[in-house]
């Protein structure tokens, strides 16, 4: 097949479809089936918990294992994967608090899963070049800015880490004795290292809170001999945005020092020498001098850019990373939360070398092997599920029309349409979307 | 009394704010196009130059001709062939065209694209993304074995809504294309545009006169709404093919005598609709695009 007809097949193909090959179920747990594949086309994480949670604990292994092969022949993930996947994705958002209390069944599988998580966090962290310090910061300010954006994905990722461990502890704190006693050796060993990770998360982000003022320290000299070049270059366009917005970042950072509310002890020299934060502030004003106008003009670039970069390359917790989650838009924050590739993002350079290759080169056979190394979808609803450090996607509008967010729905009953669709969340209402 | 009833859910206004990229490019549009409006012209080449510099804002374009057939609208293919794009022109057309498919898709805006118009700035760029994505919306649609069967095999329910905003989307894609392209098509290209146009139209007949026999089979009563008709897609679509404004019909109370009406209105605009087995149950189809290539 060539790469032009799987691309093809990528985006002319449907809505999902499916082939019943699994063996029928139980009436009860047919229902439970429809009702999943449902809500996880239509990206409702919510929805998929109410169906299975509530259940998990009277299932035998056997109809998990059955419900497990009838969503397999959909094309959707197995019941623990599935609970764990929103469970997670919940405490990433911050919003654990939205599902009650999982029963000891899903709570082992979480707490296997947050150890995971939050081990291979601490893992890249450790093994970042500046944390490990194998090499040295950059010179320049578009260097600087790249160094900077990996700080800031490592830190959001630390975020998530220290949530998880802060549930982690929260699941396991949450199981009585009597329970305990039933779980098995391996059980109680995760239960009881559940929170474990918590001061290594703790210790880790406030080694890079402190990396990160030092590079900004670095950039905000750097931006000002650049903003004292009278000629418009790069590093003064840069520099006109960039000095404002270290400044900011750096006075917050010793604000919060200065009040007991920040790290419990700066070890990196260039943050502790005496009158930095004057110095600090003497050295916004200058460049905010020197930019003048340019100023304003760069901050709306960046900022610009910024976003765009969201746009681009963010992923979100539903539909293989093309939409936010629905309890995430009611908060004007969760709205905002994206994953985001800690690497410097590019488009898919898989399938850019293999489109060359398509057009150089007449063995296509080739084109296809490089590109399903990077491309696994056959279905648009495949896009929808796949979760890769940047999104497999070129345009979003390719994909997005597939999103099941509803079914026509035959009713029998005096039911009308008002009842039958009473289900109507409150949402964040943000009247200007920019 | 036992009665039935179809529901067509209305869409969730809200529900464009969770795909990811609404917000997003909406505010990259905002600052970027603030930042076009104040900056000189040095510091716009500046500004392009430090975008171009940077693979992260590489912008692919031509994406339709993985797919496309020969068409008097395909693009021309440069000397290199190179199909990447640089420059702050390009990330802010990028955007524009996001949102207003997003828009299309998600939202009640009649014309998405003229909502999210270009500045002469990024207007050349804009074109191109926009005509590649009508190109690639109408490619997959002429390749999408689902849609070819459809007029054999009736449209399975689960289909109806997400082709539904499928061809919207496809429809405001080529409608906003000809727009912006008004001068510059050839009469040749303007002739395929047409032809385009009515293949969308006859699908989205198809999927109307289905979306209507459902109704008139199933609806024996119903509390007819506006919310019924709020599949903005279909409803502007029923509304263009039928003269009336659906969402406007706070009176009806038979919808099943009105589904009825309107599938002999559809039917009267093109008979062979009348050949679409739509009353069937709902089509079990194996999975579109071949088996799931997995390594």
């Amino acid at each position: 097949m060539s790469l032009t007809a799987l691309l093809m097949a990528a985006v002319v193909s449907a809505a999902p479809g499916h082939t019943n090959d699994a063996p029928p179920l139980p009436r009860g747990l047919q229902k439970t089936l429809e009702g999943v594949v449902q809500a996880y086309y239509a990206g409702d994480s919510a929805a998929i918990w109410r169906a299975l949670a509530p259940m998990l604990a009277r299932w035998s292994e056997s109809q998990v294992a059955a419900l497990d092969r009838a969503l397999a022949a959909r094309e959707v993930p197995g019941v623990g994967e599935l609970l764990v996947d929103v469970r997670m994705s919940f405490v990433q958002q911050n919003l654990a608090h939205v599902l009650p209390e999982p029963q000891i069944r899903e709570r082992m599988l979480l707490l296997a899963a947050l150890g995971d998580r939050m081990n291979a966090i601490l893992e890249e962290q450790r093994e970042h070049p500046l944390v490990a310090a194998t090499s040295d910061p950059p010179d320049s300010l578009a260097e600087l800015e790249w160094t900077l954006w990996d700080v800031h994905v490592l830190r959001n990722k630390l975020l998530t880490a220290a949530r998880a461990a802060e549930y982690a502890q929260a699941l396991a704190g949450g199981v009585t004795e009597r329970i305990r006693e039933r779980l098995s050796e391996e059980e109680q060993t995760l239960l009881a290292t559940a929170g474990a990770p918590l001061p290594d998360v703790q210790s880790a982000t406030e080694a890079l809170d402190e990396l990160d003022a030092e590079l900004r320290l670095n950039r905000l000299d750097r931006g000002l001999a650049a903003l004292e070049q009278p000629q418009l270059t790069e590093e003064r366009f840069m520099a006109a945005w960039s000095t404002q917005h270290d400044a900011e970042v750096l006075a917050a950072f010793l604000k919060n020092q200065s009040e007991g509310r920040g790290l419990r002890r700066l070890t990196r020299a260039a943050l502790t020498r005496p009158g930095l934060a004057d110095e600090i502030a003497a050295k916004a004003e200058r460049a905010r001098q020197l930019a003048g106008d340019l100023a304003e003009k760069a901050r709306h670039f960046f900022v610009g850019l910024h976003w765009w970069r969201r746009g681009r390359f963010g992923q979100g917790p539903e539909l293989g990373g093309l939409a936010k989650s629905a309890a995430a838009a009611e908060t004007p924050g969760g709205l905002v939360w994206l994953y985001m590739p800690s690497e410097p993002p590019l488009p898919d350079p898989a399938r850019e070398r293999a489109d060359k290759k398509s057009e150089d080169v007449a063995d296509e056979s080739a084109d296809q092997s490089e590109a399903d190394a990077s491309i696994d979808f056959s279905t648009p609803s495949d896009r929808m599920r796949i979760r890769q450090p940047t999104p497999p996607v070129e345009r979003r509008h390719h994909y997005t029309w597939a999103w099941e967010d509803r079914r026509i729905i035959p009713t029998t009953g005096a039911g009308t349409i008002d009842q039958v669709l009473s289900e109507s969340p409150t949402r964040v209402g943000l009247s200007r979307f920019w | 009394m036992t009665e039935t009833g179809v529901v067509v859910p209305p869409q969730d206004p809200q529900l464009i704010y969770r795909i990811v990229g609404f917000l997003e490019y909406g505010m990259a549009i905002h600052h970027l196009d603030e930042f076009v409006r104040r900056a000189s012209s040095e510091e716009l080449e500046i500004a392009d130059a430090i975008v171009r510099h940077r693979p992260q804002f590489d912008v692919r374009t031509n994406l339709s001709r993985h797919i496309g057939g020969p068409s008097l609208l395909n693009e021309p293919v440069a000397g290199t062939g190179d199909s990447t794009r640089r420059g702050l022109a390009w990330v802010l057309a990028l955007a524009r065209v996001e949102l207003g498919a997003m828009l299309a898709g998600f939202s009640s805006v009649a014309q998405p694209f003229q909502f999210v118009a270009p500045t002469p700035y990024e207007t050349h760029a804009y074109r191109e993304i926009l005509t590649d994505g009508l190109r690639v919306h109408y490619w997959s649609f002429k390749r999408d074995p689902a849609v070819a069967n459809y007029p054999r095999t009736g449209v399975p329910e689960q289909h109806i809504i997400t082709y539904g905003r499928r061809v919207g989307v496809a429809r405001r894609f080529l409608e906003a294309a000809r727009d912006f392209s008004r001068r510059l098509v050839s009469p040749g290209q303007q002739a395929e545009l047409n032809s385009w146009e009515r293949d969308f139209r006859r699908f989205e007949l198809v999927l109307l006169y289905c979306l209507a026999q459902k109704i008139s089979v199933h609806g024996e009563r119903f509390e007819v709404s506006e919310e019924l008709w709020n599949c903005p897609s279909l409803c502007q679509a029923a509304a263009r093919e039928v003269g009336h404004d659906l969402t406007n019909r706070r009176d009806e109370r038979s919808l099943g005598t009105f589904s009825a009406r309107l599938s002999d209105l559809l039917a009267s605009i093109d008979p062979t609709l009348l050949a679409v087995p739509c009353q069937h149950t709902p089509v079990q189809q194996p999975p579109i695009g071949g088996p799931r290539r997995r390594r």
